[in-house]
């Protein structure tokens, strides 16, 4: 390492990339200027003492998550890059609208699917697709869930274009992981930057389990419910978020064993007899959750919950069920959604999505595969997709071959250009791909989006897969008051 | 119209003890114009407190939780009904308007669980079964033509399947019970396009006939003739219901039907006994309570491999932890 200042002038933009930081001109945005004030006076030594000090945070804390299939080991941490990614006011209150607006209407079609039906008999949506859903589930129909809301935390994952534009990716429904990396890469900037933190007027997030455990509150008919939050257990992947979140919301962790039923309530066991349950922040996949109405092999969920919920004596966040909504097929009915129920225009734009259960939509994907991201309407995290024009030609043989076999399972989207942030690597500053995952938390009292959230970086050069199972990492992100 | 008295009985016993123990019955007969409960009572052995609901499909569905160590669990259900009979008249419409009309069911939403397989053969192919031309006979001459395929070319043995059975092993086997039967022909009425569900009842012993599946929980298939409405077929008897058909639940298969489910705490191996017995008069004893204690049958364990349920329960665990999102 050289002991010279950080030249933050000379950068090597990705070609028809937005880089967030730098505009065409290698200039730098006006929105990054107090930032890079602080940085330009740093020298590379400097900064990668930032970057060591980190990753001891990070370690000592035991923030590490895990990576199946690899004989490496399974225990990491997750990796981190030291330069804020800045957003503008102007520009989170678009997202924000934008997010709330789509969960409203995405909240709205599970509760209608499970009721009366409205969007199918009027043909908005075809119902096919959705009612084969594996998880669709009759379980949920007609069931009154409380408040009406069954999409209590929301991870909305979104790029940005080379237009500039911000595009939503994929809505997760279920129990979207990752807000601790957003809360733990806010108290490293708070230690790293303090000063550019507080020159740059960023709007706080670490507030966010306050916020979460408010909303949660807030869903029980009672003044003090118990609370609490279930985990599958130390074996799963996001263990440690499980933890530190009920840590900071100052409620009980539990495990299915330590819950059972008894006359349709809820009850936890504990040093010195039971107590009520009233609300429960499950991180439990529906088909364990009750293993008397769904998997009967769990072992992680609750005998008879499912009953106690639909007497309506324990709340169940997120509500079951709500799966078949952010799938990738039901994902490009949404902006036909927000129309329908809220009578508005879509604020945040979907990717073109091709289904490849129409078949013309599906000669033209096979035909130019080379310029496409296909994906399992069904699958998460990345894994099972192919990219295109990253693949060797045997790797697309045999995508081709699996999507013949099931043209439904799979959608098909232009491959765009994810826009850059500049990561700190090797002495200097380069771009990398970033997509940024807000959350949105819906209680009796509204929505609320935590003005910040997960900025993921796919730290490979050139690579668009941010994942964390797939060599990803984070970085913090700054949204700037108004 | 027959008044029929129904007693079915279902009893666990355990090897040893189980506790927390929660249980789904399906086992409240519906009441419609062709079978009307006169009365229903069930029991249940330390008398939990049984909840119920309406699901999906319209049926009752009762929940309870027996929390305290037990060996044993009885359930009793006492049913006194009114079955009536049901004669269906040819429609009086040409095959081609009928089949148009059931075709036209595919867009409607409400039929959509009823025309969705939910088992499939992957080497099978059962497009020959039916004559080409099969849609110049009624929809519903054409349903009982398939109940007849499966009762001429499938006999019937018990022991040789069972509640997993898949419909690829039962066609292999060419034989089993009811609820194979009825799985079968509930894939090829839904295969050739006719709406279809899976019933779960009692079926009435009569003079005139000699029922199979008397003595225990039955199974057939209910189609939906559009100028009708639903239909009962019973493909283990080769008949269409009429009057000795005790219909408890409907739904997409066996998995919505299930008459007695549940899970619990504990190691232990279960021994069931069920027994369903239907009389003109009602001379059953009323109550559980006053129940004489039966002899119980010695539990032969099969299973003599020695297990380490310690790590094999373990291994289940971390794998099930792993798989959640």
């Amino acid at each position: 390492m050289s002991n010279g200042k950080l030249n933050i002038n000379s950068y090597n933009h990705y070609p028809e990339t937005w880089d967030e930081m730098y505009d065409d001109n290698v200039d730098i945005r006006s929105h990054y200027l107090k930032f890079a004030e602080v940085i330009k006076s740093l020298s590379q030594d400097d900064l990668t003492k930032k970057v060591d000090f980190s990753s001891q945070l990070f370690l000592n804390q035991g923030i590490t998550f895990t990576v199946y299939n690899n004989s490496k080991g399974t225990e990491k941490i997750f990796p981190y890059d030291i330069i804020p990614r800045i957003i503008t006011a102007k520009e989170w209150h678009k997202v924000e609208s934008g997010i709330k607006q789509r969960i409203k209407a995405l909240n709205l079609f599970i509760k209608d699917t499970y009721s009366n039906q409205f969007i199918y008999k009027d043909g908005i949506v075809p119902f096919e697709q959705i009612l084969s859903s594996n998880d669709y589930s009759l379980q949920m129909y007609q069931l009154k869930v409380p408040n009406d809301i069954y999409t209590h935390i929301a991870g909305v994952d979104l790029i940005r274009n080379n237009d500039g534009e911000f595009y939503v990716l994929e809505d997760n429904l279920r129990t979207p992981s990752g807000v601790s990396y957003m809360i733990e890469n806010r108290e490293i900037s708070k230690r790293i930057f303090p000063a550019a933190l507080s020159s740059s007027r960023v709007m706080p997030i670490t507030n966010y389990a306050q916020m979460l455990s408010n909303k949660l509150k807030g869903l029980s008919d009672k003044n003090n419910p118990n609370i609490v939050l279930l985990t599958p257990g130390i074996y799963n992947s996001a263990y440690y978020e499980h933890t530190t979140l009920a840590r900071l919301m100052g409620v009980e962790l539990v495990e299915g064993q330590d819950l059972f039923v008894d006359n349709n309530i809820v009850f936890m066991k504990n040093a010195g007899g039971i107590k009520k349950v009233d609300v429960i922040y499950r991180r439990v996949d529906d088909d364990f959750l009750d293993p008397l109405v769904f998997n009967s092999t769990s072992k992680l969920g609750v005998s008879s919950i499912m009953s106690a919920y639909r007497s309506g004596n324990v709340v169940i966040v997120n509500a079951p069920g709500t799966g078949f909504a952010d799938d990738k097929a039901t994902y490009t009915y949404v902006p036909d959604m927000i129309k329908y129920y809220l009578n508005e225009e879509p604020i945040l734009k979907n990717i073109q999505t091709h289904k490849l259960s129409d078949k013309s939509e599906l000669e033209y994907v096979l035909k130019n595969i080379d310029s496409m991201v296909v994906k399992k309407t069904d699958g998460s995290g990345g894994y099972g997709m192919l990219i295109g024009n990253a693949a060797s030609e045997k790797e697309i043989d045999d995508y081709k071959k699996k999507i013949l076999a099931n043209p439904k399972g799979f959608i098909a989207q232009p491959t765009l250009n994810l826009s850059t942030a500049p990561c700190f690597i090797d002495g200097k500053l380069a771009p990398r791909c970033v997509d940024f995952r807000p959350f949105a938390l819906m209680g009796a009292d509204g929505i609320d989006v935590c003005p910040g959230g997960l900025s993921r970086v796919a730290l490979k050069e050139g690579s668009l897969v941010v994942n964390s199972s797939q060599g990803g990492g984070s970085k913090d992100t700054w949204v700037l008051k108004k | 119209m027959r008044k029929v008295f129904i007693e079915h009985i279902t009893r666990f016993n355990y090897s040893n003890s189980v506790r927390y123990h929660a249980n789904q019955v399906m086992l409240y007969p519906i009441s419609n114009e062709f079978q009307k409960v006169n009365s229903h009572k069930l029991e249940v052995t330390s008398f939990p407190t049984i909840s119920t609901y309406e699901d999906f499909f319209g049926n009752t569905i009762g929940t309870f939780n027996i929390i305290a160590p037990h060996n044993q669990m009885t359930v009793k259900s006492l049913v006194e009904i009114t079955m009536l009979p049901k004669t269906i008249e040819k429609v009086n419409e040409e095959p081609k308007e009928q089949w148009a009309k059931i075709e036209a069911l595919k867009q409607n939403i409400s039929f959509f669980e009823y025309l969705s397989q939910t088992d499939s053969f992957t080497n099978t192919d059962v497009s020959s079964i039916l004559p080409e031309d099969f849609k110049t006979l009624d929809p519903l001459d054409v349903c009982v033509m398939l109940s007849q395929f499966i009762f001429e070319n499938f006999s019937y043995q018990k022991g040789i399947t069972n509640i997993e059975s898949t419909i690829e092993e039962v066609w292999k086997l060419k034989a089993g019970v009811c609820q194979d039967f009825t799985n079968i022909l509930l894939y090829l009425n839904r295969f050739f396009g006719i709406p279809s569900r899976y019933v779960s009842g009692y079926i009435c012993p009569s003079d005139d006939s000699n029922f199979r599946g008397v003595g225990a929980t039955h199974a057939w298939v209910e189609v939906y003739i559009p100028q009708i409405g639903w239909v009962g077929i019973d493909p283990t008897n080769n008949c269409i219901t009429n009057g000795n058909h005790v219909i408890l639940s409907v739904g997409r298969d066996y998995k919505d039907c299930s008459p007695i489910k549940g899970v619990y705490s504990g190691v232990s191996t279960d021994q069931l006994e069920v027994s369903v017995v239907i009389n003109d008069k009602n001379q059953f004893e009323a109550s559980i309570a006053t129940q004489k204690k039966e002899e119980i049958k010695e539990e032969i364990s099969t299973d003599k491999v020695t297990v380490n349920s310690y790590a094999k329960h373990q291994e289940i665990l971390i794998q099930q932890q792993q798989q959640q999102q």
